[in-house]
């Protein structure tokens, strides 16, 4: 991992393999991701499709992972630009999200301009750049109310970025889904919506290859195949397996057209 | 094993025999032929597959089995997985000695299932008796 180096993102296998596998380019699911970052909901205020399960993988890995390793004293206290309205904007944007008898999406929008106001009132960012390479043709732009979390959590977007995408797996999803195991994944959910089409971020026309249409072929028979397969390591190493075999098969016949 | 039962055809299956001049006899009795682990888990690529799949697919998603029994099966369910790709790894081709492995299992197996209901079936009439008198 490039731990020294903020700026460099790593975006490990499973995430490729899940991406790919479901016809997504890995840039576009975190640009997507990135978009549905909002302050609002890291201060409740209801259920948003997409924007609350973005929101949650963020707060989770703040709350979960980032603020136990985290020593206060060695971090410099945000350099707020106008502290005073920067609280303001806070608590402004905190009431909002406890008002009663309007939709969590209304109160969202009508968050955004004290976001607007708090974004100005912080000013200088030291996390969040504005924008960041993820390779040499996809450029990630980093929403106000990114910049915003990645600020107030002292996370670099590195951090959430990598989080979020460590969290996706195809092979754990099948393998708990079919024993029935039920668990928490905010990262899983969101990838889940988009595979349901929330996004729209499939190309509007897929020309299946054939590595691609034996994917789909095996892939119906290996759910049933794995029945006998009782524990969750020995099911989610055999997916494992699986996915990567046929992501290879996917990825060769690219190269070679 | 012979066994008697009685079967509703549906129209589309009823229609299918009559136009091919299939007896519904022979093509259930080809599908249970073909349901079998031990040949399913060692022949992945048989075209002869389908069958055990539509038994799979409905004990993985419709047929409720209760977490008791699960961990009852499981220890049979893993010897049967392990045995067979223990065997497959080795030599490819080994299909035969796996499927007959995969057997021995299945009888072990099914034996366990028969004697653990006949133990719940006695100590039924134990309490019963017990009750009774």
């Amino acid at each position: 991992m490039n731990a020294e180096r903020p700026d460099i993102i790593d975006i490990p296998e499973e995430f490729r393999i899940a991406s790919t596998l479901n016809s997504f380019e890995p840039g576009k699911v975190l640009q997507f991701f990135i978009n549905h970052v909002s302050f609002f909901c890291t201060l409740g205020g209801g259920y948003i499709r997409g924007y609350s399960q973005a929101t949650m993988v963020t707060s989770e890995y703040s709350v979960k992972i980032h603020a136990p390793e985290l020593k206060l004293n060695q971090y410099p206290a945000i350099a707020f630009d106008n502290k005073e309205l920067a609280t303001k904007c806070i608590i402004q944007i905190g009431r909002m999200a406890l008002e009663k008898g309007k939709t969590a999406e209304k109160k969202r929008k009508k968050s955004l301009p004290v976001v607007n106001s708090l974004y100005k009132a912080i000013g200088s960012y030291s996390y969040c750049p504005e924008k960041i390479y993820l390779d040499e043709e996809t450029v990630l732009d980093f929403t106000k109310d990114f910049r915003i979390v990645c600020e107030l959590h002292h996370c670099y977007p590195k951090a959430y970025l990598e989080y979020f995408m460590n969290k996706i797996s195809m092979a754990e999803d099948q393998a708990y889904r079919g024993l029935k195991i039920p668990r928490e994944n905010p990262a899983a959910e969101f990838f889940h919506l988009l595979n349901l089409g929330f996004g729209n971020l499939r190309p509007p026309v897929i020309k299946s290859t054939e590595a691609q249409i034996d994917f789909i072929d095996a892939v119906q028979e290996f759910h049933a195949r794995v029945f006998i397969i009782r524990s969750p390591d020995k099911r989610i190493a055999a997916y494992r397996d699986f996915y990567k075999t046929h992501y290879l098969n996917i990825i060769k016949e690219k190269h070679q057209s | 094993m012979k066994y008697t039962f009685e079967l509703e055809l549906s129209e589309d299956f009823h229609m299918l025999c009559d136009i091919f001049r299939i007896k519904p006899e022979t093509i259930i009795q080809k599908i249970i032929s073909r349901i079998s682990f031990p040949f399913y888990y060692s022949n992945l690529n048989d075209k002869e597959r389908w069958a055990t799949l539509l038994l799979l697919d409905y004990l993985g998603t419709d047929h409720e089995i209760t977490d008791e029994e699960f961990d009852f099966h499981r220890p049979y369910m893993d010897q049967l997985g392990d045995s067979v790709m223990g065997i497959l790894r080795k030599d490819r081709d080994a299909t035969k000695k796996a499927e007959a492995a995969a057997r021995k299992v299945m009888k072990q197996w099914h034996k366990a299932v028969l004697a653990e209901r006949a133990k719940y079936i006695i100590d039924d009439l134990d309490t019963s008796i017990n009750k009774q008198e």
